[in-house]
């Protein structure tokens, strides 16, 4: 299983640590760059997005702008939210939660990566396979299917022939298992 | 591949493959074979030595044959072996699938949703399994039997009225694909759970799946290769 590659800022060094230790320890979590400042070497760090997952504070992450916003899908960002808030939103993490709580936060968040994204060998989905698979997920027909995205019927069959053979997953039950363990088709997380 | 052959030692039959077990004690041959021979044990169980021969032998060696030996038995051998096979899955290699999943989820501490995605998904599998074990048990190997009969019997009018009912080439056209699911469960597994659970319960449930899916293979290749063409050409000898 190759590790998650993650980079951690947050302007409090202990918490920053903390973070660092638990992914690493107990996640087996490749923390690639973890600082208390935002420095220079921080943004570029960012910018360059070579990285699975980012645990950022949320102030740091509003002052980036949209320049960062862009860059980053939802699924790479993990905020972490310094006052308490009492409606939990996907990809933020409480910094007030309990131990049992953020654990399983992390964990769930670990989980959304796609494969793709943790895995530099071979490529993923292209964004077009990506909405063939929804509409597979949600039980469409091929012919439904090339309405919708107004393809011909021939190139959704190519299209779920090629998912299928990048995935090794041929049933429709399996590729829903598969979107769903990597956030396609779970509520908050897909475009 | 070595071809098994009847003056063979049951002991070294499985010293060399031991993915046989399970299918021998289909026929009620069990562990503690001694020097025994194949051909001593299937006379001492009163098996029909050259049948348990062909199967053994398909099982062990994906590209045997076996076609033209085996339309000499009696069909209600390959029936009666099949649906051991049924009870075998049914009741053991479906339920040591499920223990250990069970087993994985008691050890997950917090956040196992992926963990049950994988669970219900093993039982829509089951689901579809003990579906289309029902189907084959209740209407498909009724008939197959009933036209063995009819064949002994050389009944050809018996015969025209079983056919408005049932044919092979129904059963081939029904016959759906039953180790896909499998195959994608494994994949699942193997490639894209990559939450830290217990790896050497993981492992087990992998093994077992792998286990599971050869050998539903190797029994829909004994249903392909030699009940369908056997029941054809039954069907195609009592046709008028």
């Amino acid at each position: 299983m190759p590790s998650v590659k993650a980079v951690i800022l947050y302007p409090n060094y202990l918490i920053m640590l903390g973070l660092k230790t638990l992914l690493k320890d107990l996640f087996s979590v490749n923390v690639i760059f973890a600082s208390a400042e935002l420095d220079k070497s921080g943004e570029e760090t960012l910018s360059d997005g070579e990285f699975d997952l980012c645990f950022i504070s949320k102030e740091w992450f509003e002052a980036q702008g949209k320049r960062l916003k862009k860059k980053l899908t939802p699924k790479s960002v993990l905020l972490i939210e310094t006052k308490s808030v009492t409606e939990r939103t996907e990809n933020t993490l409480q910094i007030d939660l309990s131990s049992e709580e953020i654990l399983a936060a992390i964990r769930e968040n670990l989980a959304t990566l796609s494969p793709q994204n943790s895995n530099s060998s071979g490529p993923g989905l292209s964004e077009r396979e990506i909405e063939v698979l929804k509409l597979v997920t949600k039980g469409h027909l091929n012919k439904e299917i090339a309405d919708i995205l107004n393809i011909s019927i021939h190139t959704v069959i190519a299209h779920r022939r090629n998912i299928t053979s990048r995935l090794g997953i041929k049933t429709v039950s399996g590729l829903t298992v598969y979107a769903i363990l990597n956030g396609i088709t779970s509520s908050g997380l897909h475009r | 591949m070595t071809l098994i052959k009847p003056e063979m030692k049951m002991a070294d039959v499985i010293h060399m493959n031991f993915m046989l077990l399970p299918v021998i004690n289909r026929f009620d041959i069990n562990l503690g074979f001694g020097d025994k021979s194949i051909f001593d044990l299937c006379l001492e169980k009163k098996i029909d030595t050259d049948f348990f021969l062909e199967i053994i032998n398909t099982f062990n060696d994906e590209e045997y044959f076996p076609e033209k030996k085996l339309r000499t038995f009696d069909v209600s051998l390959l029936l009666q072996y099949l649906q051991k096979t049924h009870r075998y899955y049914l009741t053991f290699q479906i339920p040591t699938i499920e223990h250990l999943i069970d087993n994985l989820l008691k050890s997950c501490t917090s956040s196992c949703e992926n963990l049950h995605l994988i669970s219900s998904f093993f039982g829509d599998y089951k689901t579809e399994l003990t579906k289309h074990i029902g189907r084959e048990e209740k209407t498909v190997f009724p008939y197959i039997s009933r036209v063995g009969q009819l064949y002994k019997e050389k009944d050809s009018v018996g015969y025209l009225a079983l056919s408005q009912q049932y044919s092979m080439k129904r059963f081939t056209r029904e016959h759906d694909n039953i180790d896909e699911k499998l195959f994608d469960l494994k994949n699942i597994l193997i490639k894209y759970i990559s939450l830290p659970y217990d790896s050497n319960l993981c492992n087990a449930v992998v093994f077992e799946l792998f286990r599971l899916e050869k050998d539903i293979k190797d029994h829909s290749r004994i249903e392909d290769k030699i009940l369908k063409p056997v029941v054809a050409e039954m069907e195609n000898a009592l046709k008028m």
